[in-house]
């Protein structure tokens, strides 16, 4: 933790808005990306992003600095995960729970907008991304957590299995079952992953 | 002797604790096998794949003004209607080194607080069953007027001397000692006009039997 982060969270326990902001305006990001893959859908990732950060609002006197902010705002975060998850699924109650095409046509819509917005990225790269996100609505919820906190944010399965209340056997096994479900959707099993070789190995990326 | 089916059960693992550029290296127990290799690199090539795909999803610098600004707005509102969170953080400043302080205590002294502590309750909960006598407001008076019969006590002496038959015909005949008044019975007999001997005679009777004198 930086002298100047410190120096803000000081700030923000006495109740310094401002200074909870420039905090903020540091993460939120993150944050935000990480509730888009996790929800896929934008408005949904910023309803979901802007809950983490009234929460940790609420919460910051609480921050004792036995770990980074990060890691305690992950925390926040995958507890809000979780309790939309939970809400959602009271929400659909008595209706399909599995992914439907329109959903996937609609994070296509939603997601592919952003990644064909710039008219550098290439055909390819549209492709892949598109082939990708359907491929990871695909998984359950509790899957896709997994898989992000395990390979996008780099935790360790003891610190999945704490963050979201589960073993660390449930955990490696939901993202085995991942990466089973994205191989078999992206058609990249041993003997295709020729597949693969033709994508270049460094996409540009359109911002 | 390598096993397949073992090694492809942590190839998973092998390639997310790996940097994709690095997923060959040190691999021991896949290089002398074609297919686990093979099997290893797909996988590691998904993940890179999939990193670069979670990567370009990302919206337009001018997303991000927008969102901050939003942002601020809703901390703003929550500041406003919840001063509960501000309250709540006021009270756990002073709360939390109370409830987080560690404070070593002996073993006895810990036993002995855990005894009274559950001592305490037990006369709480026994006290709380035992039944409460409430007392309800200043108890209204009444008056009732109860005739009670009044025992009016009149001796009479009855002197005579003679056989203890005429004796207790007498006193069947005239009631003595202890008579209860009622107002409605007879009147009891007086001793209006009786005048006294002149000479008394005193007979001393011993026993009960008519024969004694």
């Amino acid at each position: 933790m930086t002298n100047v982060e410190h120096e803000l969270i000081k700030r923000a326990q006495t109740a310094d808005r401002d200074a909870f902001c420039l905090l903020a305006k540091e993460y939120e990001r993150r944050i935000y990306l990480l509730a888009l893959h996790y929800c896929q859908d934008p408005q949904d990732a910023e309803d979901l992003s802007q809950e983490v950060w009234l929460k940790a609002y609420q919460a910051i006197g609480a921050f004792r600095g036995e770990s980074s902010f990060y890691t305690w705002l992950r925390r926040i975060t995958i507890n809000c995960f979780l309790n939309h998850r939970r809400s959602r699924r009271y929400r659909q109650r008595g209706e399909t729970t599995g992914i439907s095409l329109s959903s996937i046509d609609e994070v296509e819509n939603h997601l592919g907008a952003w990644v064909a917005a710039s008219s550098e990225s290439s055909l390819h790269t549209r492709i892949m991304v598109e082939k990708v996100m359907q491929a990871m609505a695909e998984l359950t919820p509790q899957q896709r957590l997994i898989f992000l906190l395990k390979h996008h944010e780099g935790m360790t399965y003891e610190e999945i299995a704490k963050s979201a209340g589960c073993s660390i056997g449930a955990a490696k096994k939901s993202v085995h079952r991942a990466i089973a479900k994205l191989r078999r959707h992206l058609n990249v099993e041993s003997e295709s992953s020729a597949n693969f070789r033709g994508l270049p190995t460094e996409i540009e990326i359109g911002v | 002797m390598h096993n397949c089916k073992a090694t492809r059960k942590r190839l998973t693992e092998q390639a997310m604790e790996t940097p994709s550029d690095q997923v060959q290296i040190g691999l021991t127990e896949v290089e002398g096998c074609s297919a686990c290799l093979e099997d290893l690199t797909s996988i590691a090539s998904l993940l890179r794949v999939t990193n670069h795909a979670l990567d370009s999803v990302r919206p337009d610098e001018s997303f991000w003004a927008g969102y901050h600004a939003r942002l601020g707005q809703s901390l703003e509102r929550d500041a406003l209607s919840g001063s509960p969170s501000q309250s709540r953080r006021g009270t756990r400043r002073w709360l939390r080194p109370l409830l987080t302080s560690h404070i070593r205590v002996p073993v006895p002294v810990a036993a002995a607080l855990v005894i009274l502590f559950g001592l305490a309750i037990v006369f709480a909960v026994q006290s709380s069953r035992s039944p409460v006598v409430s007392i309800s407001g200043p108890a209204s008076v009444i008056t009732r007027t109860i005739e009670v019969p009044i025992v009016h006590e009149k001796i009479v002496y009855v002197s005579g001397h003679g056989h203890a038959k005429q004796r207790n015909q007498l006193a069947r005949s005239s009631p003595a000692t202890v008579a209860i008044h009622k107002p409605d019975s007879n009147p009891l007999p007086s001793l209006a006009g009786f005048k006294p001997a002149n000479e008394a005679r005193l007979t001393i009777i011993k026993g009960s039997d008519r024969n004694d004198k």
